[in-house]
């Protein structure tokens, strides 16, 4: 598992630092938050498909087929891959908020803050639960054109909702609700539609490296 | 009494349009066995289907002892090293990364025997592996399947598109691997002259079926060339005769020496010539 976590990460190479320096970037920016939330999620969205694209282009499964490597562990690494990279950007532009704060002494809305990176988290990992199964049934490009489907999707509810009854109105119902319950029935969705998404994803894997879909 | 290292018995897969028929075949440790078959004749789906890669419609696979289709065969492909056609291994990636992945993956990985292949090879650790031309790059995947201890080498294709000094060190490679004790090799390809040189069983498979599975020294005896005239040729027993070809000075076939009469001068056959002759009795 390891193993292939790292052949992804050598895959990535340079984005990584793309992604840092964006995280970096745009915590240093204040007005530019926003759109660098929304351009961290989308980069580390796409990242793992990169790394699925550098895999299919070089038949990567087929010798893989060949080695000790169980299917689930194939897959598996390629869900905590992209949860990882999601986490890790979140995680690292959160810090930079909390040690530029620190820096100026300024008050500061931590939980605002912390949610304002949970929020992309958690549509990242959902969007990559819809995604997932789509690539390993029917290749990157199908699995691409369904992230950003599904992406013009979650988009087009926000813009179009907010345009209807606004932005503030559409979301007024969360702040009758406790913060822990947000953040623990987030979780809950993220945890079983990635959970059934990674055997879904782990049946069309083993068939497709049989060679039933050919 | 010497144990196969690879055992098929009554194998058929088919695809739309292709189907591999009832093949029956057996490597005995030691030994080095040569795969031969046009394009497309059903050589990397073998190869696939003894390493359990895609699913077999019928038949029986056992590789070093173990049913591939058990579970203990996760545990056996540690002692399975794998080239195929393409090497598979993503362009980014350098031959010092590729190590560090292969590590992780094998138990038996040896990273100093890795290197020392590298250096014997003369493959640069740090360039990318798009970088590398066709011979470097079948190195490397030969380099890997050398590091973790394999006991079989399955080779697909590993010497096509490599000029031929290449060629002749990869198999003075493979004849050195299968010398060691337990230890066997079964090698792919097209290029027929590379299996008379070192190996020591030939199977041929024409349209997804087994031609001949015979030892190479006992097939070059068996077989002949014979060149005479239209006359003489129809005095040879048909029994002997497996395919011709007429000309317009004369006659020339691959015959059986065993049924031929003393009188007739037989040329020895390459395995070339056995195998396209023999093909093209197939396609009649």
């Amino acid at each position: 598992m390891a193993a292939l976590l790292r052949k992804d990460v050598y895959l990535i190479g340079k984005n990584i630092w793309i992604l840092i320096g964006s995280a970096l970037l745009f915590s240093f920016v204040p007005r530019l938050e926003s759109f660098g939330s929304t351009y961290l999620t989308v980069l580390t969205m796409t990242l793992p498909l990169t790394t699925m694209a550098y895999d299919e282009r070089c038949r990567w499964d087929e010798y893989l087929a060949m080695t000790p490597c169980r299917p689930e562990k194939v897959v598996l690494s390629k869900y905590l891959f992209a949860a990882g990279l999601a986490a890790a950007a979140m995680g690292l532009s959160f810090l930079i908020c909390c040690a530029q704060a620190a820096a100026a002494g300024a008050a500061y809305d931590m939980t605002g803050t912390l949610m304002a990176r949970v929020s992309p988290l958690v549509m990242v990992l959902t969007v990559n639960a819809v995604t997932m199964p789509t690539v390993f049934r029917f290749g990157v490009e199908k699995g691409r054109l369904t992230m950003i489907a599904l992406m013009g999707c979650i988009f087009a509810i926000l813009v179009g909702g907010a345009q209807i009854i606004g932005m503030e109105r559409m979301f007024r119902w969360m702040d009758r609700v406790p913060l822990t319950a947000l953040v623990i029935a987030a979780a809950a969705v993220v945890i079983v539609m990635n959970a059934a998404s990674f055997f879904l994803s782990v049946r069309f894997y083993r068939k497709r490296r049989s060679g039933v879909y050919n | 009494m010497e144990s196969n290292v690879v055992e098929i018995k009554g194998l058929r897969k088919r695809y739309k349009g292709f189907a591999l028929e009832n093949l029956d075949l057996a490597l005995p440790a030691g030994c080095i066995m040569g795969l031969v078959g046009e394009n497309g004749a059903g050589k990397s789906t073998t190869i696939r289907l003894i390493m359990d890669a895609i699913s077999r419609d019928e038949g029986k696979i056992t590789v070093l002892g173990v049913d591939n289709q058990s579970p203990d065969f996760l545990r056996t492909k540690e002692d399975i090293g794998v080239v195929l056609d393409e090497t598979c291994i993503p362009e980014v990636i350098t031959a010092k990364q590729l190590g560090k992945i292969m590590a992780g993956t094998y138990k038996n990985w040896e990273q100093d025997v890795y290197d020392s292949w590298l250096e014997k090879f003369r493959l640069p650790p740090d360039k990318k592996f798009k970088e590398y031309s066709r011979g470097m790059t079948m190195k490397l995947g030969i380099a890997a399947a050398l590091s973790h201890r394999a006991k079989l080498l399955l080779l697909d294709e590993a010497t096509s598109g490599l000029d031929p000094m290449v060629r002749d060190e990869l198999l003075d490679v493979f004849a050195d691997f299968a010398v060691e004790d337990g230890h066997a090799v079964l090698l792919s390809s097209h290029i027929v002259s590379d299996l008379e040189k070192i190996c020591d069983y030939i199977a041929f498979l024409h349209k997804g079926r087994l031609v001949l599975c015979e030892e190479k020294d006992a097939l070059l005896d068996r077989y002949g060339i014979l060149k005479c005239t239209k006359e003489q040729i129809k005095n040879v027993p048909s029994e002997a005769v497996h395919s011709m070809r007429l000309g317009p000075y004369g006659a020339e076939a691959l015959v059986e020496r065993a049924f031929m009469p003393k009188d007739l001068l037989v040329e020895r056959a390459t395995l070339e010539d056995i195998i396209l002759y023999l093909s093209k009795e197939e396609d009649q």
